[in-house]
């Protein structure tokens, strides 16, 4: 069944013991992100907080919206449902199942008339967001983050691209906000635009939305593709939006709280630091980053707002930024001609690594004849799209490895993995100021090295490979059924 | 669908995959025993080691003492009788132990009180099969348990159709084999290295000379098992990164519509080995690579391999077989290949032009050639038939 709101996103959780509602009352100082990183390192219930000890109330806060599950076999139950998939489903098939709606035609969004966001509204200067519920997450923010998780709206001055993107946003003051606007993502290059004709950027900053809306607000599109018409090729149904009350956008009906206003590049103020998704708090004093100035807050009555404590693996910035970037460089590869059987970024990677696997007979399928070439091809593949441009090593290996078993990759790596022979070194290409262990120059030029290390079976060996000592491998397959058959017969449970 | 029609069904698709080779006779009589409720199913079908049950592991006592027995056995005995009497009405029936043997006859014999009744074999249901001699199964359980009822009569007759035929596809595999044996031996018996692999590299087939170049320490060619499952096949590569590539490259096109080549493959010690690569022909692919109709379609190239960093020339006795040669003419005929002139061979014997001229002419009439040149050739073709690579 769809789910076209958070509301009914929480009802679906619910019912597979994926909600755990908190009346006692939480701070929203440290407090409050301190609840959801310990749900996120346990894989517990996600937090619905119902009351404050330091806000008035009328809102709630959903910790941990997209994190994964300690319940066997459903590590990744909030994606799958999210996505409208079997809650079993796992990384790899939702990974596969969101690469295969890239060849469909997109279905557009559908603007609705009335949406619930619109029962509470201010504009002008009544708008007041430190009336809202924002958390300070972790001890080191430089301030209290609005969005992280909410879907930023914008659209080009000529009306051709309408962009929804995720980008964290710290709250200024009552009527202003700031956050990363970086030149090469598509929110920096649609605010780019519009600065080009000496105007600020209308923007719609959408809380709370439809449960997929995030994770395509992560995926790493090419520009000029729509997130609307993709998810609704994705879903196989169109999304609603509703027109905006102050700025000429429409934002996805199904928000809990709807802020709207104007992104000026030029307005610089005091941003960050925040715990971000590589698991560190920055080193860094504030940063100078752009203005968003607000003309108008809508929300529900009692508007839930989601929350993402960013920090180790594995929260959301590695679920619904990091999934649909294995999707989207797995497209890629095919497209290339690489005969990928998946690309996975693990969720403990902290979107680090990219494990990339193909087929024994990967020479035969992709013309290209040694493990170094193909590494190399695979890595201008990886770090030439947006999806990669973040990732910094890259893992080949045979298909027989799981990359989703953390510790089958990790046994693969250690083993496969010749410290000197056949990798493909990139020695100065451009990265993501983002990556953990970056050294400032490196940040400010926005350039470093990356790798692609060769796991493959030894060029000589051909398609041969490495004859695994396991149980599900190193039997005959009637002895390995007999044993599983006969299993509680020997007396094991 | 219930658990036991699960469970038959599951037992069915084991039985034949027994019968295909592709499956354990174990599995099946793990799973008749759990269908049965039964202790013990037997079944003793033809094999390399003799006569022996498929449907249990082999069990040391229970052998040495079912061997002394299994002449009087009253239900094999019983068996045989109805196969001989009336065949056509008792394959794929199954009937108690009781319509078999007779309790009170059962009860007094030497087997039961001797044997039966120490493994498990008081209580009977026999199902009938066969091809040329009754192959019965038989399930079993010890007095405790009880006697087997209707219920079970009709679970073993749903599975003894499905018996009958699994057998008879042992039977047809094992004609097949043994074509394919003789083919496999008779590639053996060659003067040359001969595989098969397929576009991957993997063998589908190396005949003797060649398998034991490939084990060879210093060789320049080497097969190498791989994973990632047990079982996953034998591949051959090279040393060297290059010639492997070379070898690749020859191998598909052998099996992509091209003619393949030849290229030379150097050991440690030296040695070069030449290696002819061609497409491998249908039928013969089929045979030695025991492949079954559907996999018979995949292109699969031809090697053929040889020595050639040695003077290659017919033995001896080969010659005197052959030709007739006398012992004198053979190693004259040796000693000419590779180009020497009438003279350096009588320096080298030691002995007369004349008579080594004399020897030639009889060597050119008895081998019919022409002329010395026409004899080079001979023997520089049956030099390809001597042995090399041992």
């Amino acid at each position: 069944m769809p789910l076209t709101d958070l509301r009914q996103y929480i009802e679906a959780l619910r019912d597979l013991g994926e909600i755990r509602e908190i009346d006692a009352p939480v701070s929203l100082d440290l407090e409050l992100g301190a609840i959801i990183r310990r749900c996120i390192e346990t894989g517990a219930p996600a937090p619905l907080f119902n009351t404050f000890s330091d806000h008035p109330g009328g809102f709630r806060i959903l910790g941990a919206p997209g994190g994964i599950s300690a319940q066997p076999g459903m590590e990744l139950v909030r994606v799958a449902v999210a996505l409208e998939l079997p809650p079993t489903t796992g990384g790899l098939a939702i990974a596969e199942a969101i690469a295969a709606s890239l060849d469909r035609l997109a279905i557009d969004p559908v603007v609705v008339d009335a949406a619930p966001v619109f029962e509470n509204t201010v504009t002008g200067a009544a708008v007041d967001l430190t009336a809202l519920p924002v958390p300070l997450l972790h001890y080191g923010d430089g301030g209290r983050y609005l969005n992280t998780f909410g879907c930023i709206v914008a659209r080009t001055p000529d009306g051709s691209w309408t962009n929804w993107s995720i980008a964290r946003m710290m709250v200024i003051d009552g009527k202003r906000l700031s956050g990363i606007v970086a030149p090469e993502q598509h929110l920096g290059m649609v605010a780019k635009a519009w600065a080009d004709l000496g105007k600020p950027m209308p923007f719609a900053l959408a809380l709370g939305v439809e449960p997929a809306i995030p994770f395509i607000c992560g995926m790493p599109l090419p520009a000029q593709v729509d997130e609307g018409g993709r998810l609704g090729a994705l879903l196989g149904r169109a999304i609603r939006t509703v027109q905006c009350r102050t700025v000429d956008l429409e934002a996805p009906a199904s928000a809990e709280i709807l802020i709207e206003g104007h992104l000026h590049l030029d307005e610089l103020v005091e941003e960050g630091p925040m715990g971000e998704f590589a698991g560190y708090i920055p080193l860094d004093t504030q940063m100078r980053r752009p203005t968003y100035r607000v003309s108008a807050i809508s929300h529900r009555d009692n508007a839930i707002l989601p929350v993402v404590a960013a920090g180790e693996p594995v929260e959301e910035n590695h679920t619904a930024w990091g999934l649909p970037c294995s999707a989207q460089i797995l497209y890629d590869l095919r497209k290339a001609g690489i005969p990928a059987t998946t690309a996975w970024i693990p969720l403990q990677s902290a979107l680090h690594w990219l494990v990339v696997t193909v087929p024994r007979d990967w020479r035969r399928r992709s013309g290209i004849g040694e493990s170094g070439a193909f590494c190399r091809r695979i890595g201008q593949t990886v770090f030439a799209s947006k999806a990669g441009a973040v990732i910094p090593k890259v893992i080949v290996l045979n298909d027989d490895v799981d990359p989703t078993d953390l510790k089958e990759l990790v046994w693969a790596f250690a083993t496969r993995c010749h410290p000197l022979l056949g990798h493909a070194v990139f020695d100065d290409i451009e990265a993501a100021p983002l990556l953990a262990y970056l050294r400032r120059s490196e940040k400010v030029a926005g350039h470093t090295g990356k790798i692609v290390y060769n796991c493959l079976a030894p060029d000589e060996w051909g398609e041969a490979l490495p004859m695994r000592a396991s149980f599900r491998h190193g039997y005959p397959a009637e002895i390995v059924d007999r044993v599983r058959r006969r299993w509680s017969e020997y007396g094991f449970s | 669908m219930k658990d036991t029609e699960r469970e038959l069904a599951d037992c069915v698709g084991a039985i034949y995959q027994a019968g295909a080779g592709d499956g354990s006779w174990l599995d099946v009589g793990d799973r008749i025993c759990r269908i049965m409720d039964a202790r013990r199913a037997l079944l003793v079908l033809g094999g390399p080691g003799g006569p022996r049950n498929v449907l249990m592991p082999a069990d040391g006592s229970e052998s040495a003492y079912s061997g002394y027995f299994h002449a009087r056995d009253p239900y094999a005995a019983k068996a045989r009788h109805d196969f001989a009497t009336a065949r056509a009405h008792h394959l794929g029936n199954a009937k108690l132990g009781a319509e078999l043997v007779a309790e009170n006859d059962l009860l007094r014999s030497e087997y039961y009180f001797d044997f039966a009744r120490h493994h498990e074999r008081r209580h009977v249901i026999g199902g009938m099969a066969g091809l040329t001699e009754a192959t019965p199964i038989l399930v079993s359980r010890g007095d405790e348990s009880g006697a087997f009822d209707e219920t079970h009569i009709r679970l073993l007759k749903t599975l003894m159709p499905h018996v009958q035929r699994a057998i008879e596809l042992r039977a047809r595999l094992g004609r097949e084999y043994e074509a394919s044996a003789l083919t496999r031996a008779a590639l053996d018996a060659l003067p040359v290295g001969v595989g098969v692999v397929d576009a991957g590299l993997k063998i589908r087939f190396v005949n003797d000379l060649a398998r034991r170049y490939l084990a060879g320490p210093d060789s320049g060619l080497f097969s190498m098992r791989s994973g990632p499952y047990a079982g996953s096949g034998v591949y051959l590569a090279a040393m060297s990164r290059e010639e492997t590539s070379v070898l690749r490259r020859l191998v598909a096109s052998a099996t992509s519509g091209g003619t393949g080549g030849a290229m030379r493959v150097t050991s440690r010690s030296g040695a070069v080995v030449g290696l002819m690569v061609a497409p491998a022909p249908q039928g013969l692919a089929a045979e030695v690579s025991g492949m079954d109709g559907g996999a018979a379609r995949e292109a699969l190239a031809l090697l053929i391999l040889r020595p050639l960093d040695r003077k290659v020339a017919p033995q001896a006795d080969m010659l005197c077989e052959m030709f007739g040669f006398s012992r004198a003419e053979a190693e004259v005929a040796i000693a000419l290949t590779g180009g020497a002139s009438a003279e350096d061979v009588a320096r080298g014997r030691g002995v007369s032009l004349m008579t080594v001229r004399s020897q030639i002419r009889s060597i050119l009439g008895k081998s019919e050639a022409e002329n010395l040149r026409d004899f080079e050739r001979t023997m520089a073709t049956l030099g390809a038939f001597v042995p090399q690579l041992r």
